[in-house]
């Protein structure tokens, strides 16, 4: 049987991105994909791609059978321990089952974190509210690795993923938040210098569009002291002509702002010549495939698994594998391969295995917990402190506030433009009580063009009928929302584990998730709620009446709806007691093994974490590549 | 009898489900009156919205029912593995791969006998146990009761819209508690219609393609498969939505 220098389990943003490297850097290398491989079509046969392959409605809508759904990864719930879980039915927990994983679903929001995501801790020591919060339950962390350290590879991973932007709108935006400006004398909260990059986006910032142009005036109240500026979106942009990222890599590399240790050789070309297609602002990005042509939104099927599959690279790509099991060999304590089902044919599995040097999981937080711990003896793999699975974290999901809008902007949204997000903003990133005096995790607060109307019609089929269901889809049409990317802290009691009582249509253990919000959350909300109000306090110029419920209500998280944001079940630390994985991203006990999903996350970011864990990825790639070219052994501790 | 003997009875079902005419009376906005979607794909050369340009609800609800039907049978094969998964409910082991899995789940301290985590996926069809059942089947099974409660309720006094609304609240007694609640039929039927007005169905040239996306573009929405939208019409939209704020000030 053919042994892989790297077995890789999983294929979104961080299992694309390392099978790039080591692909490029010459290994052997085999990537296992639970679902199909979808983009099969695109880049092999781009006159003839059918569409039809990508329609959300098939996936998202009709979905009369799990095994057809890109999320279909079976999970089961429950707030509290004293609880029975039940299987969720509706989002939670999905996952893209397909070749690109979640970055084929994602919004396509590419924004970087904030130095403070990454030692926030040290932050709330330094506020004096560290006790309080172990108090309550969380358990905050700093990363093992600063912001500094990732900076080059998000410059990479904006590169390779076409990452439309201004650069210069977005750092005056954190700069002139309240909150920095309040915080400036903080030295966790970072420096303009940390932060700041000479170095452009490839692209200029996605269209404004009509949802972006009613905010852009919003957020010129008073409440937005750095108004809302453009989000960084990785789709190419739609009136370029396409996108190739060999300029924009070739500036990074003569300005400096490229990884020096960058394991791949700088002198050959890090990228092919293809030419991605530009955004054609179909409308159907928001989560679900892309629908416009060749590739224009990024994900790694887009950009990594394109290139692999175009040059000549020693990698094996199988879709249609489900791996339920690493194996390891208890003697030497190293993993040797991973075992799967090859369910080409669902109803007819078949149990294959494939044998590696080194395996790196990447199937997401949830489903990664989930194969490490049906993995090893008793307790999975690397798990002898017990917190694998533990300190999950999943965003605040529905978190902010949607408003109506006067019948006479009925058709003037357009919602269908693009991407859903439109504008951005940091002002609200870290929220201050001014009762107490102390400082809380928000998170970014973006505006959101609505979603398909049919859609909701599907959801509202439910609820109401005739004239009733006809006018909410109206509404909806020309509802606005402002979103927050809440950040949901680490709590132990929030984990993921096996459930002992449910099974997948394999007969194989199902996710179980344990979550209830904490009273910091409810401190997020209740101290977001009067802000949120205020950024809408301009509608009533336009004759919204906020203090009508019909036309403007403001949303708490769900705690049951989470999905593409699953981070932190594999927490990275450096003390092999209170961690899972290294700040290599290696198992501390089986130390061939990698996490390089949002897994090793120690704490969840104000952000959503695709481009990190993108870059994160191309950070590990890089060590592992160093550290076999020094002939350092990748097992050894440093 | 088949689902398409029904197709008369869905077709008024449909009807008062997703009342077009009304609807488009009641409403304000018309898309005519934006001249936003000139140059979109709409039409170039004329502007006419046929539902707007004639009173032809029932063609509507009939091609919504044709497309419905179409569904059913087009889907009834891809939907036989839920019917598999459904047998799993006895034997949830079965394709186990694991060696020995009772030990295994001894060994991972899970239970002995456990359950499928599959079928309660949310928008199935489901059968009156709340399992899982194929469009198909549901369908066979609760069309002939909805037919005999229609005949049995509907009078002079009980007219068919009562009837109906009496059926979404599950408060006709004369419906059978051995099947599908009422309720369920119905609210599963709205939204197959809703998934299938935008789909592709039985005719598929330009106009009836137009006619499935009535409702979106009612709504102001141009979202379809094969949208594609350049510059000049984003520009002019951003524009229109400016002057609007505007008007709206100086109001």
């Amino acid at each position: 049987m053919k042994k892989y220098d790297f077995v890789i389990v999983g294929t979104g943003g961080g299992g694309g991105a390392i099978a790039w490297m080591l692909a490029k850097a010459g290994y052997r290398v085999c990537v296992l994909e639970q679902g199909p491989d979808l983009y099969d079509s695109i880049r092999t046969k781009a006159a003839n791609f059918d569409n039809r392959s990508h329609d959300e409605y098939r996936f998202r809508l009709e979905r009369p059978d799990p095994k057809r759904r890109p999320r279909g990864d079976y999970v089961t719930f429950r707030q509290t321990i004293d609880e029975k879980a039940k299987p969720l039915g509706k989002l939670g927990g999905w996952t893209g089952t397909a070749v690109g994983g979640g970055s084929l679903l994602w919004g396509a929001w590419a924004i970087r974190p904030l130095p403070i995501d990454f030692r926030l801790n040290s932050f709330f020591k330094s506020t004096g509210r560290d006790n309080a919060l172990k108090e309550a339950g969380y358990h905050v962390e700093d990363w093992s690795i600063a912001y500094e350290e990732l900076k080059p590879y998000f410059t990479v991973a904006e590169i390779l993923f076409a990452v439309c932007g201004d650069r210069k709108q977005l750092e005056r935006n954190i700069s002139n938040a309240d909150w920095f400006r309040n915080l400036s004398g903080n030295p966790n909260i970072g420096t303009e210098k940390e932060f700041s990059l000479n170095l452009p986006f490839a692209s200029p910032p996605y269209p404004e569009t009509p949802v972006g142009a009613l905010f852009k005036w919003i957020s010129e109240n008073d409440e937005f002291p750095g108004g809302m500026v453009p989000l960084p979106t990785a789709l190419v942009h739609p009136w370029s002509g396409g996108f190739s990222p060999i300029p924009a890599l070739e500036k990074a590399f003569v300005q400096g702002d490229f990884p020096n240790d960058f394991g791949l050789d700088s002198q050959n070309p890090l990228w092919s010549q293809q030419v991605r297609d530009a955004c054609n602002m179909c409308g159907f990005c928001g989560e679900y495939l892309c629908w416009g042509g060749r590739n224009p939104k990024s994900g790694s099927a887009s950009t990594f698994f394109a290139e692999i599959t175009s040059g000549d690279y020693d990698v094996e790509i199988f879709p249609n594998s489900k791996a339920y099991e690493i194996s390891y060999d208890h003697r030497l304590r190293r993993a040797t391969g991973v075992k799967y089902l090859d369910v080409s044919n669902p109803n007819s599995p078949i149990p294959k295995s494939v044998l590696g040097d080194n395996v790196i999981v990447s199937c997401g937080a949830i489903q990664s917990t989930r194969l490490l711990l049906m993995s090893g003896g008793r307790s999975g793999l690397s798990n002898s402190n017990g917190l694998l699975g533990r300190f999950a974290t999943f965003h605040l999901f529905g978190f902010g506030a949607r408003c109506i809008l006067p019948e006479d902007f009925q058709g003037f949204l357009h919602g269908e433009f693009g991407h859903t997000g439109t504008l951005t903003s940091f002002d609200h990133y870290l929220l201050h009580d001014q009762e107490s005096g102390s400082w809380h995790k928000g998170g970014i607060i973006t505006s959101i063009a609505k979603k398909n109307p049919m859609e909701n019609l599907v959801n509202q089929a439910s609820k109401v009928r005739g004239l009733d269901l006809l006018q909410k889809a109206e509404q909806h049409a020309r509802t606005v929302e402002l979103r927050f990317t809440g950040d949901d802290l680490p709590q132990y009691s929030t984990r993921v584990d096996l459930d002992p009582y449910y099974v997948d249509e394999f007969g194989l253990p199902v996710a179980r998730v344990t979550r209830r919000l904490g009273a910091e959350e409810e401190n997020v909300f209740r101290l977001a709620e009067p802000r949120v109000r205020e950024m809408f306090l301009p509608l009533q110029k336009l004759g919204v009446d906020l203090d009508d419920p019909n036309q403007f209500s403001f949303r708490r998280a769900e705690v049951d709806l989470f999905g593409d944001h699953q981070m932190g079940t594999c927490r990275m630390g450096e003390d092999p007691r209170t961690s899972v994985v290294d700040r290599f991203c290696r198992l501390h006990e089986v130390p061939n093994v990698f996490v390089v999903d949002t897994s090793f996350m120690p704490t969840g970011l104000g952000v959503n974490p695709m481009i990190t864990t993108v870059a994160n990825a191309l950070r590990v790639g890089s060590w592992i590549i160093n550290q076999d070219k020094k002939g350092g052994s990748l097992t050894a501790k440093e | 009898m088949t689902i398409a003997d029904f197709k008369v009875i869905l077709i008024q079902l449909a009807e008062n489900l997703i009342p077009i005419n009304d609807w488009l009376e009641s409403k304000q906005f018309n898309p005519h009156e934006l001249n936003w979607w000139a140059d979109t794909d709409i039409s170039s050369s004329t502007l006419t919205l046929p539902w707007r340009s004639n009173s032809t609800e029932s063609l509507f609800h009939t091609l919504l029912v044709e497309d419905f039907l179409h569904f059913i049978s087009s889907t009834s094969q891809q939907e036989t593995t839920i019917v598999e998964l459904s047998s799993l409910a006895t034997n949830p082991l079965e394709k186990c791969p694991i060696g020995n899995v009772e030990t295994w789940r001894k060994t991972k301290g899970l239970e002995e006998d456990p359950s499928f985590a599959g079928t309660s996926a949310f928008n199935f069809s489901v059968d009156s146990s709340g399992n899982a059942l194929q469009r198909e089947l549901f369908y066979e099974s609760v069309l002939p009761v909805f037919q005999e409660a229609l005949d049995n309720t509907i009078s002079d006094s009980v007219p068919y819209s009562q009837v109906i609304s009496d059926l979404w609240d599950d408060k006709v007694s004369g419906w059978s508690s051995n099947t599908i609640k009422s309720s369920i039929f119905l609210k599963q039927f709205l939204a197959d219609l809703i998934i299938v007005s935008f789909r592709s169905g039985v005719k598929d040239d330009p106009i009836f393609m137009l006619w499935r996306r009535l409702i979106p573009i009612e709504c102001g929405e141009h979202r379809r498969s094969g949208n594609k939208f350049g510059e000049a019409q984003i520009q002019l939209a951003v524009t229109q939505i400016q002057e609007l704020i505007f008007s709206r000030l100086k109001a």
